[in-house]
């Protein structure tokens, strides 16, 4: 570990990026966490209750955890040029999740640039690919977008599995449920997940969190998904393939990555006069 | 239909400003989650029910199989 390191996590509070700081603290000595809020997510404070569990297993002094409203950031980051982004990609304008998170890695690569952090990490997954901001060819121009400000951006828990299936009978971690669903079976499950993996640590009392009970409790609630998932699931998919879907969601991204990395690059040589700063 | 359905709610999301937008897509959120809720409440008690028969019903074979109270 190198000497007064230091990292900036994306920081939800949830398994995914619970593990992504305990990765990010076997290598670094610092780590930020930022946990960004907006209109639209709910009981941001849950985020807290994995930090605790993360001081207590890696020492207090080691994590700093931020709370930065990107409200207005992702009002613009979403209604920028809006008409003409929505005549030419339709109802990808829809996509929220994505631009959410568009607006939280803008707000993060600032935080980097003034706090001088080199490595930014988040708890970007393989099995969410339906996401924008989780799908492979996205992130790598969020890459690019962080690289042009000589900012490493890292996703190491992209290759674990994501969880199986759970019936919704198991959403409540209910092992009553008679019949349908039982918690042998459940722990049996032997897929490499970020939760098991977290248990395996010794920092989750439980292999399988996600989607329970649990899981709901220790990270802040959003629902503005639902919009975008009707679009996907019963709008798109069902009549293109998934190939078309990623490249226009890619499509999409890249002209809106590389819009705002020219008015985060704007924002650097003159911060207090740039389009941005009002929105920061 | 499903489809139609699906052009209609996003129509409608697309038009919208930023706020009204996150209020429309919450009020989807609570639909489903009040339909999923539902559908769960009722299938557990359904199962619970045919669960609390059999048992029953193997208790009172169990009855007619012991000797003693034969």
């Amino acid at each position: 570990m190198a000497a007064e390191s230091t990292a900036a996590v994306l920081f939800s509070g949830g398994s995914d990026s619970t593990l992504t700081a305990a990765l990010a603290a076997d290598e670094f000595e610092h780590i930020h966490l930022l946990t960004f809020s907006r209109f639209g997510i709910f009981n941001i404070e849950n985020s807290a209750i994995n930090v605790d569990k993360l001081k207590a297993r890696y020492g207090g002094h080691r994590f700093e955890h931020h709370l930065i409203d990107i409200n207005d950031l992702f009002k613009r980051v979403s209604y920028d040029r809006y008409l003409s982004t929505l005549r030419r990609h339709g109802f990808f304008v829809l996509s929220t999740c994505g631009m959410c998170k568009l607006a939280m890695h803008l707000r993060a690569l600032l935080f980097c640039l003034d706090h001088g952090i080199e490595v930014l990490c988040d708890g970007a997954n393989q099995a969410m690919d339906i996401y924008p901001a989780q799908m492979k060819a996205v992130i790598e121009r969020m890459q690019g977008m962080y690289a042009h400000f000589g900012i490493e951006y890292r996703t190491p828990v992209f290759d674990y599995d994501g969880p199986s299936e759970m019936s919704f009978m198991a959403e409540d971690g209910d092992e009553n449920m008679p019949g349908f669903w039982n918690k042998e079976e459940r722990e049996a499950d032997d897929k490499e997940t970020t939760d098991r993996k977290l248990y395996e640590m010794g920092i989750f009392d439980s292999p399988r969190t996600k989607g329970t009970q649990t899981d709901l409790a220790m990270q802040p609630r959003c629902f503005q998904f639902i919009l975008f998932r009707i679009f996907v699931h019963w709008y798109y998919l069902p009549y293109k393939e998934y190939g078309q879907y990623e490249s226009q969601t890619v499509a999409f991204y890249d002209e809106k990555i590389a819009r705002f990395t020219e008015l985060a690059e704007q924002h650097v040589k003159d911060p207090a006069s740039s389009p941005l700063a009002r929105y920061l | 239909m499903r489809r139609a359905l699906a052009f209609l709610i996003c129509l409608l999301g697309a038009l919208l400003p930023l706020r009204l937008r996150v209020l429309y897509s919450e009020a989807l959120g609570w639909f489903a989650q009040y339909y999923h809720a539902m559908f769960r409440s009722l299938v557990t008690f359904i199962v619970n029910e045919v669960e609390k028969d059999k048992d029953k019903d193997r208790a009172e074979q169990s009855e007619g199989d012991d000797p003693e109270t034969r």
